[in-house]
């Protein structure tokens, strides 16, 4: 199953590989000479639009093949997260940048090294933009960090269909600008015939495109079962219980990005449930609201025991969630804990032999009105548990992993 | 403009499909696309770790780069990014010191507008968390809506100013 997690040599020979056929890619499509780049701006020139969009199509469609075929897990290909702000202005300044300068980043090394001079004062200029943002972008941090973010946010979310019709859609608007393209070309020389490679290349794109309708891409529970062996390890090996003293010190980590997602019925729930918790079923888990859980959160699940949330867990992970957890001993366990210190006492119930359900009542319906749905250490008097930590921070998705990362 | 010669590149059908072959195997086989700013920002990033560790800690988005700015998979990358290009430069005899320009400048105005240019690409790639390799094609390909919004960003931007810089290249 690819991807694969590479480390050492392969690491460095598998990414510098790519590198090179990136360059010769480059090189080859004739994107070392900034007036090829310069021209498409005049459309003087139009190989930057074929190149790029054929680029894209084929990538996208042979990326979803493999995907639907069960050769690659869509859910660790790297998608870059939407930020709409700065996205939109850092594109038209590149943009700006591109015909004023006559190169983009990945264009200008190419140029470089074939030794072309504009090229290496590019280069340098990127140096030294790159240098000046950052310096400045903390004076902006906020409109950086949250204008227009979305997260992880596809054309198919956007347009509410599935992978494969909207492949279809992106093929043939890449297919009708190429035709346009042509009709530009044909105007300004009469000479000019289309070569034939298009038309078969066009023809093939689109059966591709279209046959993707027919092969459905893996659902949820494809995934889960795909996953089985990597979480059944977790989950024995107990490497994502969070012990109910990790989640108080969690509660108090304003560094992290903490979701609590309480899966019980709705009555357990108004009893007692912890400050801050969400009240969620596994329908809504399979559904559209992990969308609304950015990726790089801290995400504890909880039930009265573990199972409910064991299954949570399952269904999170499988939507590509690392972060997510799952409360040691659920809820039982917490009031069990710090039942002692709290301001209205939970009242343990002697026969309760239903599988998770909860072992104690309230006088009443309080909700997080109880001193221990957010327990504070600096003013109460918690028991002193000793636990392993597990929960990592995820890296800020701004920084981590892929694209020009 | 000083057209240039079509006969020593690929048919643009041909180098489209070499092209997204390349990124289709970045993702098969390492979950990530292709990328350029990004690398150079993390050899900036260890140059000033030399220099100005310090500071750099201090500043919320130099401070993760702090940490083996060089470890990072976009290091090899454009490595093999420079490598490729002189190998095809050598295929297509195009590895010469010259400056390619529009016919009415001198190289030397090509060259500061070359120097303005990238510092603008520079800094719009990081602003937009992405180039034209890290966010277009990259993104374009996962269809990510912010890549293809930044994609008719840059194309917005280069149209929007064409005309203003018309001399450089006509």
């Amino acid at each position: 199953m690819f991807p694969v997690a590479w480390s050492g040599v392969g690491f460095f020979v598998v990414n510098l590989l790519l590198g090179v056929g990136f360059g010769i890619a480059l090189q080859r499509s004739g994107f070392g000479d900034s007036r090829r780049i310069a021209g498409q701006f005049y459309l003087t020139d139009l190989t930057v639009l074929k190149v790029m969009f054929t680029a894209i199509v084929v990538a996208m469609l042979l990326v979803l093949w493999s995907s639907a075929l069960g050769v690659l897990d869509l859910d660790k290909v790297f998608v870059d997260p939407t930020y709409f702000g700065p996205g939109i202005l850092g594109g038209f300044i590149l943009g700006m940048g591109m015909i004023i300068g006559g190169y983009c980043p990945g264009t200008s090394l190419v140029a470089s090294s074939n030794f072309k001079i504009d090229g290496m004062f590019f280069v340098g200029g990127l140096f030294v933009g790159i240098f000046a943002f950052g310096e400045t972008v903390p004076d902006f941090w906020n409109f950086f960090q949250t204008s227009g973010a979305h997260g992880t946010y596809t054309l198919d979310q956007w347009l509410g269909a599935s992978k494969g019709m909207t492949a279809i859609l992106v093929t043939l608007m890449a297919l009708s600008a190429f035709w346009g393209v042509s009709k530009l070309e044909a105007a300004r020389d009469p000479q000019f015939t289309p070569s034939p490679v298009a038309r078969w290349g066009a023809a093939v794109l689109v059966l591709l495109a279209v046959g993707l309708l027919f092969v459905p891409q893996p659902g949820l529970d494809a995934k889960i079962r795909r996953m089985k062996p990597e979480l059944t390890r977790l989950l024995e090996k107990r490497a994502v219980q969070i012990d109910p003293a990790e989640l108080v010190d969690l509660m108090h980590n304003n560094q992290v990005k903490l979701v609590l997602l309480d899966l019980r019925d709705e009555s357990d729930f108004n009893l007692f449930h912890l400050l801050d918790a969400k009240h969620v079923s596994l329908d809504d888990l399979r559904g559209d609201f992990p969308e609304t859980i950015d990726p790089i959160s801290i995400v504890i699940l909880m039930s009265n025991d573990e199972e409910r949330a064991t299954e949570g867990w399952k269904i999170l992970r499988a939507r590509g969630l690392e972060g997510s957890y799952i409360l040691d001993g659920g809820i039982n366990k917490w009031l069990a804990v710090y039942g002692s210190v709290a301001d209205v006492k939970p009242i343990p119930l002697r026969q309760v032999t239903a599988k998770g359900a909860l072992r104690f009542t309230f006088p009443a319906a309080y909700g997080d009105r109880i001193n221990i749905a957010w327990p504070d250490p600096d003013h109460m008097k918690l028991p002193v548990r000793k636990y392993e930590k597990k929960a990592k921070s995820m890296k800020p998705v701004a920084l981590a992993g892929g694209g020009c990362g | 403009m000083n057209a240039p010669k079509n006969g020593n590149i690929w048919n643009p059908w041909v180098g489209g499909t070499f092209l997204g072959l390349v990124l289709y195997l970045a993702f098969l086989l390492t979950g990530h696309g292709l990328g350029a700013s990004g690398g150079l920002a993390r050899v900036l990033a260890a140059v000033m770790n030399l220099v100005a560790s310090d500071h750099m800690r201090t500043n919320p988005y130099l401070a993760p780069y702090a940490d083996g700015p060089l470890s990072h998979w976009i290091i090899p990358l454009i490595l093999g990014v420079v490598l490729g290009g002189f190998i095809a430069g050598l295929w297509s005899k195009s590895n010469k010191v010259e400056t390619f320009r529009g016919p009415r400048i001198t190289p030397r105005t090509r060259w500061a507008f070359a120097l303005l240019g990238g510092v603008l690409a520079g800094y719009g790639a990081r602003l937009a968390r992405g180039c034209t390799s890290g966010q277009a094609l990259t993104g374009g390909a996962t269809l990510s809506v912010g890549s293809w919004a930044f994609m008719l960003a840059v194309f917005g931007g280069g149209y929007a100013t064409a005309w203003f810089v018309r001399k450089l290249w006509n």
